[in-house]
């Protein structure tokens, strides 16, 4: 069977016993994959499966919290959602994982760069597995996006970011895309107190997004949504993957959702922790 | 070209508490010109600046009868705006906009009995209303008045009820939902208040202000003791940055509550495709 | 017979307006094309087929002081920032340029908005018609067209060795003064027009508004404000005043979505849209039946940004179908 037909097939089953009220796959939309809610067994007929399902649909779970869903979850996607269970967003058993052996995703018709890093081709958790893990020759992550960045002067790199920065519009699209950012109300739209102002300006741009990039340390599963949804192709993930990096370096190579047992070392506090 | 949103400062003449987190401030015009052509009429609203925090609309509080140019506003403290105002005193300055928006038909309901039913802070726009009517008193038939509110210490106009109450044929009544130790008075829902007082359609108009949950059951109170949809008149509550139909946030289908309102028949609201 | 001018003439052309204008052209931006300010006509970048953002920020800037707010002991100063130079957008699309007889509706309906007025009063708009339409263009169902000149100053056509000039108004004649140009006999190509969509009727629409239909299209929807930030015609905005020190207070203007969870919400916490479910309704509503019903014309000019950019690939053209279709 193709891979496609075992996803409808599982969503259908899934659905006629009633054992979820949606299946939240990937359709085919009018200009691409999109995301496709299925809550009949007929919806489910417009599920594709290709390597254009690069979008990470877990940040959909966070709108159906205490319902029944099942999710199309690609390796990293899975990540996301034990992040979400570690977080108590989620509950495990209210969420059936159709986990995709994943081939690599493409993004404007060429392999995506964490995608050829990824070593990491089967989901850790999943209810079912499908697809096979493609037998393909990994080259491990280098970081030399980071190098580059880590070897520039603390002002170039200012200057860097604050170019970069500057083209934000403040349009929350790679907010809005992240699993990661569920807050009832962002602390940069708060107005009592105020912490960020309505300026669509450089300092507030700034603020925002270092804040959210801290904010997701030790939680960023490196799906790169924000970057692919930002309007004004700002480098988003190379500011999360320095801080994966560091993460990884300060807490014994530590992933985030990598391992369900595992708890997240920024919401973990010891007595006996080095404060520096 | 003239700015409508260019506000005029103004002075407070006095500052004033009415009810817990309620205050009413007196404001004079600096230019005793814009003062004297500042016209407005009950129902009417006027945008008040906090400079430093930001302005908010709020419905003028008095006739321009009595207070000939200075104006009055009562405010809530509820959000970052009114907190702002509720820091300032006697002698500082605020910047007023407006009048802004429609008006409650006082000319119209001429020769009618009036039913006035008001809920907490919705008391604010209601008492131009009552002022025009005990200062035209023999333009109108018999006014019947229902004030409410969460509780005793909320009630608004509070030294100003043995006035009302005086006016000549005159029914006045107050209710607080829960009482306290002091409170003589009736306690209950405005809605048991209604029923009781069960005030006949017979060629009545009931105008109506209050939180909208509070209107929402007030107009099926109104409609089971047999006024038509035509028979009442309401205002309609919104968030807005401008007042002058341009900030998009006001808009219910193609009205603007800033200018088409805040004042609508329930006829018309009942045309809307959305509740609002 | 008609105008042309050869592209040597365009660049010293514009070259000679920079001195008295700020002009404003699609230049590049790292990997996007924006209407920005220009200082030399070498920027200009001719081969776009659509920007990423629209021109509006030129109008309705992204952030603007509308009242510069001067506190000391002798009290409080109100002033309007003056507007700096007048303005040329140059290469502005004839769906961006209807976007703002759009945005005219609503801003110089009276009481009329000075900013927006004022930009208005000092702009003047060199379109450059489209060849053929781009992915998720459907300007023709909008009521415009590739070639439409009738919102511009000055309508450029491009032709083998330079463009057809069309000089539409007064100010677009006066623009071209300083311009060098010449005659040919044969007109320019005609532009490719996108397919024109059926639109609903108004009662349809009203017919649809309680319809499980949002609910399910917002499923998918990030409540995100790219669309609207994108939009030519998207114009709602957010009032804040900003304090710099105890003395500069600046009341600012900026850009802001319908589709913000906050952008309904009373301060006593009342939220007549409280979900991404009446928030998308309305955006479309506004758009393409609200907005006409009170000023005869749609809040849409099919530029096709939003249909492109949505990460959720929520396409007005769908919507249009949709409602108008079973």
């Amino acid at each position: 069977m193709e891979v496609i037909d075992e996803i409808k097939a599982k969503a259908r089953a899934l659905l006629e016993n009633g054992q979820v009220e949606c299946v939240i796959g990937y359709g085919l939309g009018s200009l691409k994959v999109r995301p496709a809610f299925a809550y009949t067994p007929a919806e489910v007929e417009r599920f594709v499966w290709n390597s254009n399902c690069n979008q990470n649909l877990v940040n959909y779970l966070n709108d159906k919290k205490d319902r029944k869903v099942a999710i199309v979850a690609k390796p990293c996607d899975v990540r996301a959602i034990n992040v979400l269970i570690h977080e108590s967003q989620v509950k495990r058993e209210n969420v059936y994982i159709i986990g995709m052996a994943c081939p690599g995703m493409e993004w404007q018709g060429q392999p995506e760069a964490r995608c050829r890093h990824c070593d990491q081709r089967v989901p850790v958790m999943y209810d079912v597995l499908i697809g096979q893990a493609p037998n393909v020759s990994v080259t491990p992550d280098d970081y030399a996006d980071v190098a580059a960045l880590e070897a520039m002067s603390s002002e170039e790199r200012l200057a860097f970011w604050a170019r970069e920065f500057d083209r934000c519009i403040r349009c929350y699209a790679c907010r809005q895309a992240c699993f990661g950012c569920y807050c009832f109300e962002c602390v940069a739209e708060q107005l009592d107190p105020q912490w960020v102002g309505i300026a669509i300006d450089l300092p507030e741009k700034q603020l925002f997004h270092i804040m959210r990039a801290y904010h997701l340390a030790g939680r960023c599963v490196g799906c790169q949504e924000c970057e692919r949804v930002c309007p004004m192709g700002l480098p988003l993930s190379l500011l999360n993957r320095k801080i994966a990096k560091e993460v990884a370096e300060l807490f014994g190579g530590y992933r985030a959702g990598a391992d369900a047992a595992v708890a997240p070392p920024l919401a973990t506090f010891r007595k006996e922790d080095d404060l520096e | 070209m003239s700015n409508p949103l260019l506000p005029h400062l103004a002075t407070l003449t006095q500052v004033k508490d009415l009810a817990v987190g309620i205050r009413l401030f007196r404001c004079k015009f600096n230019d005793s010109q814009v003062g004297a052509n500042f016209d407005y009429r009950p129902g009417q609203f006027g945008f008040l600046s906090a400079f430093g925090v930001g302005e908010s609309p709020f419905g003028l509080t008095s006739t321009k009868g009595r207070l000939n140019s200075e104006v009055e506003f009562a405010v809530a403290r509820v959000g970052t705006v009114t907190a702002a105002l509720h820091e300032l005193e006697e002698g500082d300055t605020v910047g007023i906009r407006g009048p802004y928006g429609n008006w409650f038909p006082l000319d119209e309901v001429k020769g009618k009995r009036i039913i006035i039913i008001g809920g907490g802070i919705g008391m604010a726009p209601l008492r131009p209303v009552i002022q025009t009517i005990i200062d035209n008193r023999r333009d109108y038939d018999e006014l019947i008045l229902l004030c409410a509110a969460r509780q005793p210490n909320l009630l608004v106009f509070k030294e100003e009820y043995d006035e009302w109450a005086a006016a000549p044929n005159t029914r006045f009544h107050v209710t607080v939902d829960v009482g306290d130790n002091s409170w003589k008075g009736n306690v209950g829902l405005i809605t048991k208040l209604l029923a009781d007082v069960a005030p006949t359609p017979d060629n009545a108009v009931a105008i109506t202000c209050g939180p909208p949950i509070m209107i929402k059951f007030v107009l099926k109170g109104l409609k089971e003791l047999g006024f038509t949809p035509e028979q009442i008149v309401t205002t309609l509550e919104s968030k807005m940055k401008c007042g002058i139909g341009k900030c998009g946030r006001c808009n219910v289908g193609e009205r603007y509550i800033c200018l088409d309102g805040p004042v609508f028949r329930y006829d018309q609201i009942l045309k809307f495709l959305e509740e609002f | 017979m008609i105008q042309t001018i050869s592209r040597a003439s365009l660049t010293l052309w514009l070259d000679a307006l920079t001195r008295d204008y700020t002009v404003i052209a699609p230049r590049r931006v790292e990997n996007l094309v924006l209407y920005k300010p220009i200082s030399s006509a070498e920027e200009v970048v001719y081969d776009f087929g659509r920007t990423g953002l629209s021109a509006k920020e030129h109008f309705l800037p992204m952030m603007q002081s509308i009242v510069n707010i001067h506190k000391d002991q002798n009290g409080l100063i109100l002033e309007v920032p003056r507007l700096g130079r007048s303005q040329v957008i140059f290469g502005l699309r004839p769906c961006d340029a209807r976007a703002l007889r759009v945005l005219d509706a609503v801003m110089l309906s009276e009481p009329a908005d000075a900013y927006y007025g004022e930009r208005r009063k000092n702009t003047v708009t060199v379109g450059i018609a489209c060849k053929e339409p781009q992915e998720g263009c459907f300007c023709t169902s909008m009521g415009g067209a590739p070639d439409d000149e009738k919102d511009l100053d000055i309508l450029l056509v491009e032709m083998n060795d330079g463009y057809a000039v069309k000089a539409v108004t007064d100010g677009g004649r006066a623009l071209l003064a300083g311009a060098s140009l010449s005659e040919a006999d044969a007109p320019p190509p005609v532009s490719k027009a996108p397919e024109a969509l059926q639109l609903p009727t108004l009662e349809t629409w009203q017919g649809r508004f309680n319809e499980a239909y949002w609910a399910r299209l917002s499923d998918r929807c990030l409540g995100c404000r790219l669309c609207a930030y994108v939009c030519p015609t998207c114009y709602c905005f957010d009032v804040r005043d900003y304090a710099e020190n105890s003395s500069e207070i600046k009341r600012l203007r900026c850009w802001d979505s319908c589709q913000a969870s906050g952008c309904y919400r009373l301060a006593g916490g009342h939220n007549p849209r409280p979900t991404k479910r009446e928030r998308l309704r309305q955006r479309f509503y506004h758009k393409l039946v609200y907005y006409g019903q009170r000023f005869q014309v749609d809040l849409c000019v099919g530029c096709g940004r939003c249909v492109v950019q949505c990460p959720a690939n929520i396409d007005i053209r769908e919507i249009i179908a949709d409602v108008a279709g079973q």
